[in-house]
């Protein structure tokens, strides 16, 4: 009588430590991955400014430099309160692509810039 | 002896320098210099006239006297600089198609081109001149640069005296003028062609590169009476008719006003706009050398005008509501500006192209400035008006001379007040240049109107030392304004100084983030 009941305790025993082994494993996995999960977003956040930084450091590259950069097209004049005549004031626009890569991840920014010159003398009275 | 000689020598010399020249076309023959005919040439000549040998040659030698008499130096203030052409001081002026290229300075000499057909009836050009309600189409002048060849000169011109006639002129280097082609109402394919002489307008097509683009010419035919063609395309070098656009409606009495302009925005001229004298503004779409989808744009007839000057058109952000620099009150469209005749004043209209003006006349708020300038208020009601409505008008004292100039959101235009019993007299005229906001037609400068001294030609916007910009006439290097203003959308009136340092301006367009991928 008494060997059944020691031999219950035992199983008893043994599938508690199952069942709590089980719960704290699982429990170390899900901490281990919200870290992970945790620390992609900061990764991705830091890319993005990274990328962001970047950018803007490359617009205002492109603003100051005085090089012509070979990455524009002279196209039609956006609309201005201050309107010009067509001849008279000239328009080039800029595509500036910024891209950062970490691990699988990909971020890229894309600005389009309007520069707009005044061609001195173009005004011959025509609009 | 010695001093006989050379004073007769710098007599002739000067005579020669002083000398005009006097070009035609003889059918057949080519281009001649009517002081420098063949026998037979004056034969040609005599019987063209319809006068006696003698009679000719007493024609001839009247002729510098003939068209002295039609020179008028109101008519003069239109004139358009020709560049390349021998100097950079030469003007080219029509009056109702005899060409004149002409210099200030006295010590160059004066080139006359007189049409063939207009020989007979040289006399009858004066009457044409002095008609105040209509307006005298300039030629169009083709340069070098969009004719990819040096040293040439194209110039597209009519005539205004029936019969209508369209010719072209290329000039060389050496001032030979060659009459490439003439159009009349003989000619195949334009029997429609009448009235008086249009503003010839250049189209550009683009082809494949490195190719220059194919030239072709708009004309249109400004017949009284309702006519069967009211726009021809032609090629440019040989006038060959490429398309026309066939009358649908009972349209009659076109002006000479034309416009092309990119309706799309894809830097290819797709539309073409174009009214009569009365000011019914008609849009049509030209697509691979051919028109379609002729439709009204507005009908102008209740400002009672009498011919329509110049037609251009303008993108710009418009205010439709709202009072702040706020972005979102302002919509991007094209505007219309057209300068007409009323009797002998204009009127400036800017017109904000909408659907619901197609059925009923266009609703405008008239601006026209006031006599004295504290009564020239601009009252929000006002403000409110203009941004709902379909644009504005301003009633000009005297005509334009050149088409108005728009910047930095002014208007500019120079305009002239003859004297009817003296029109031709410069003396007897007066001038002014006007400068009115574009976007609701007050005075920009504390001087509404500017007086000159002598009447300014085309215009030109110039960098000065100051650091800003002036507005110049090229030619007689006339400073009219010393300091350009240019508009601002803070508030209705505001304005400030151009700075040569605020260009080149950037504009953000728009920004775009794209993600891509996982973390692991």
């Amino acid at each position: 009588m008494m060997s059944g009941s020691k031999g219950f305790i035992l199983i008893t025993t043994l599938i508690l430590m199952l069942v709590l082994s089980c719960i704290s494993l699982s429990m170390l996995v899900q901490t281990q991955l919200s870290q992970k999960l945790a620390g992609s977003a900061t990764l991705a956040f830091q890319l993005k400014q990274q990328t962001q930084s970047k950018h803007l450091q490359e617009l205002k590259q492109l603003q100051q430099s005085t090089a012509e950069s070979d990455r524009y097209s002279i196209g039609p004049c956006p609309a201005h309160y201050a309107a010009w005549t067509e001849l008279t004031f000239r328009c080039e626009w800029y595509q500036v692509q910024t891209s950062q890569r970490h691990a699988q991840h990909h971020h890229t920014v894309t600005s389009v810039l309007v520069r707009q010159s005044l061609s001195e003398g173009g005004g011959d009275g025509v609009l | 002896m010695e001093f006989y000689k050379l004073a007769l020598c710098l007599l002739l010399c000067s005579q020669q320098l002083w000398a005009a020249s006097y070009w035609s076309h003889i059918p057949e023959v080519g281009s001649v210099q009517l002081t420098e005919l063949t026998t037979a040439q004056h034969q040609a000549v005599a019987l063209h006239l319809q006068l006696s040998t003698e009679q000719t040659t007493e024609w001839l030698n009247n002729l510098p006297a003939l068209l002295d008499s039609l020179s008028c130096a109101t008519i003069d203030s239109q004139s358009q600089p020709v560049p390349g052409f021998k100097d950079a001081s030469y003007k080219l002026v029509s009056y109702a198609g005899v060409l004149k290229l002409f210099t200030d300075a006295k010590a160059e000499n004066t080139l006359w081109w007189l049409p063939w057909s207009l020989l007979p009836v040289l006399s009858q050009l004066q009457q044409q001149l002095a008609e105040m309600d209509t307006q005298l189409h300039q030629p169009l002048l083709i340069t070098e640069q969009q004719l990819g060849t040096e040293d040439q000169l194209i110039i597209v011109s009519g005539s205004s005296v029936s019969p209508a006639v369209y010719f072209a002129l290329r000039l060389d280097e050496q001032q030979r003028i060659e009459l490439l082609w003439s159009l009349d109402a003989t000619v195949a394919g334009f029997a429609d062609l009448a009235g008086s002489a249009a503003q010839p307008l250049l189209m550009l097509e683009p082809r494949e590169q490195p190719v220059l683009p194919a030239l072709s010419v708009l004309l249109a035919n400004t017949a009284q009476a309702a006519t069967k063609t009211l726009l021809y395309k032609i090629d440019m070098m040989t006038g060959r008719l490429q398309s026309r656009l066939a009358a649908t409606q009972d349209i009659a009495g076109l002006s000479g006003a034309l416009v092309l302009y990119d309706h799309d925005r894809d830097t290819v001229s797709d539309s073409l706009l174009f009214s009569t004298k009365s000011g019914q503004l008609w849009q049509v779409q030209l697509e691979e050398q051919q028109f379609h989808t002729m439709q009204t744009v507005a009908d102008l007839s209740m400002l009672n005008l009498s011919d329509v000057q110049f037609i251009r058109t303008l993108y710009a952000a418009v205010p439709v509501g709202g009072s702040g620099s706020d972005f979102h009150s302002r919509r991007s469209q094209w505007l219309v500006v057209l300068a007409a005749l009323r009797q002998q004043n204009t009127v400036l209209v800017v017109l904000k192209p909408s659907s619901d003006m197609t059925s009923s006349p266009p609703d405008l708020v008239d601006r026209t400035l006031p006599g004295s300038p504290e009564l020239a208020l601009l009252t929000p009601q006002d403000w409110q008006h203009i941004q709902q409505k379909h644009g504005w008008f301003s009633q000009l004292n005297g005509r334009l001379t050149q088409p108005p100039l728009v910047a930095a959101g002014v208007v500019y235009l120079n305009l002239l007040k003859q004297n009817p019993e003296q029109l031709c007299s410069a003396e007897q005229s007066s001038s002014a240049l006007t400068a009115l906001h574009l976007h609701h037609g007050s005075a920009v400068y504390r001087q509404p109107s500017l007086p000159l001294v002598q009447a300014a030609g085309s215009l030109k916007v110039k960098a000065n030392e100051q650091g800003g910009f002036s507005l110049i006439d090229p030619h007689s290097q006339q400073v009219l304004i010393e300091q350009m203003l240019e508009i601002s959308p803070d508030c209705t009136h505001c304005s400030k100084a151009i700075r040569q340092d605020s260009f080149p301006r950037w504009q953000l367009m728009g920004t775009y983030h794209n993600e891509e991928g996982v973390y692991e």
